[in-house]
């Protein structure tokens, strides 16, 4: 019950920033997103060999610091199929997450278009999990890296506190302290090209 | 004396944490090698488990990677570091022959020295098997 006063306070709240907002489309110093999208891997690396393309979900928040410049951070999830068990042994899920930072810069276009161009980097983590039919059943395994990515991003206003977008994300996956025989495996350990297209929402405080 | 017990329960569950399989995500070994009979003839579509256990503990056995002799009897495995000891287990139809001609001990067994791995590899050479 709780929950439903908050999220009416809340909606009460955007509604009077409405009626009392002077202010042009994008002109806000804060927003939140969150976007769903599919991602893909490219490359001869044992990520892009041992993982379908998966859904994503990202929620960010955003903050517009000096002029047109800011910054933003945030997460990224995404629990891909494996399509081989060559490279990482007899996993059965995974789950990747990327926790993020980024430098942004927007760019008005007319009245209700803002382009909006991004780049950052990230703590990357993909967990693997192995089942056994022995007492614990299951053991997940961890590996780390850093990410780096530019992602430009299309806006269009709603209203002047809500707008749809549109990103299209290269990120550069370099995963840190990696053993592995890569000659004999005939695959990359280290780096890894991901592409994430999505599609999401925006609201602009 | 209830103080104790649960000191006592979270020492335990400490020890047994302790004493289960962890599996590194940033080593990866690999192992490979050959099957044939003991007349040399390669064996092609053997199922192979690579197995990692813990002696008495509850942790494992668990297979961690599994794979296919090619028709040059050849396999080859890549599965995360563990903590615990390796070797590949052969299909139950099939056992290890110790040396031409001689069967000691049937085991379904090849057993991996992981002191043995150089640069995360390790080869097991030819593995002369037997159908029991």
């Amino acid at each position: 019950m709780r929950k439903y006063f908050i999220v009416l306070y809340l909606l009460l709240s955007l509604s009077q920033l409405k009626a009392q907002d002077t202010t042009a489309f994008g002109d806000k110093t804060f927003s939140i997103g969150t976007n769903e999208g599919l991602k893909s891997f490219t490359g001869n690396n044992f990520i892009s060999k041992t993982y379908k393309a998966s859904a994503s979900t990202t929620i960010d928040i955003r903050f517009r610091i000096y002029g047109n410049w800011g910054i933003g951070g945030g997460g990224e999830w995404s629990s891909p199929s494996l399509k081989s068990l060559q490279y990482v042994g007899n996993s059965t899920s995974a789950t990747m997450t990327n926790w993020f930072g980024y430098l942004f810069y927007n760019v008005y276009l007319g009245k209700k278009w803002m382009f909006v161009p991004k780049i950052g980097t990230g703590s990357y983590r993909l967990t693997n999990t192995l089942e056994a039919n022995d007492y614990y059943k299951t053991y997940t395994y961890s590996t780390h890296g850093y990410s780096y990515f530019a992602a430009p991003e299309i806006n269009f206003f709603l209203t002047k506190h809500i707008s749809a977008n549109a990103v299209v994300q290269y990120t550069y996956i370099n995963l840190r302290s990696m053993n592995a025989n890569e000659s004999v495996i005939g695959t990359n350990y280290h780096k890894t090209n991901q592409f994430l297209g999505s599609i999401g929402v925006r609201f602009w405080l | 004396m209830k103080k104790q017990i649960i000191v006592g329960c979270l020492l335990a569950m400490s020890l047994m944490a302790c004493y289960k399989l962890h599996f590194e995500g940033n080593t990866f070994q690999t192992v490979k090698g050959t099957i044939t009979d003991t007349l040399n003839k390669p064996i092609s579509n053997l199922t192979l488990n690579m197995v990692t256990t813990l002696t008495n503990s509850r942790s494992g056995p668990v297979i961690v990677s599994t794979t296919s002799t090619k028709s040059d009897g050849s396999f080859q495995f890549t599965f995360p570091r563990s903590n615990g000891y390796l070797y590949v287990e052969l299909p139950e139809t099939y056992a290890v022959a110790d040396s031409v001609g001689k069967i000691p001990d049937l085991h379904r067994e090849i057993y991996i020295d992981t002191a043995k791995f150089q640069n995360f590899l390790y080869n097991t050479q030819t593995v002369k098997v037997v159908e029991p």
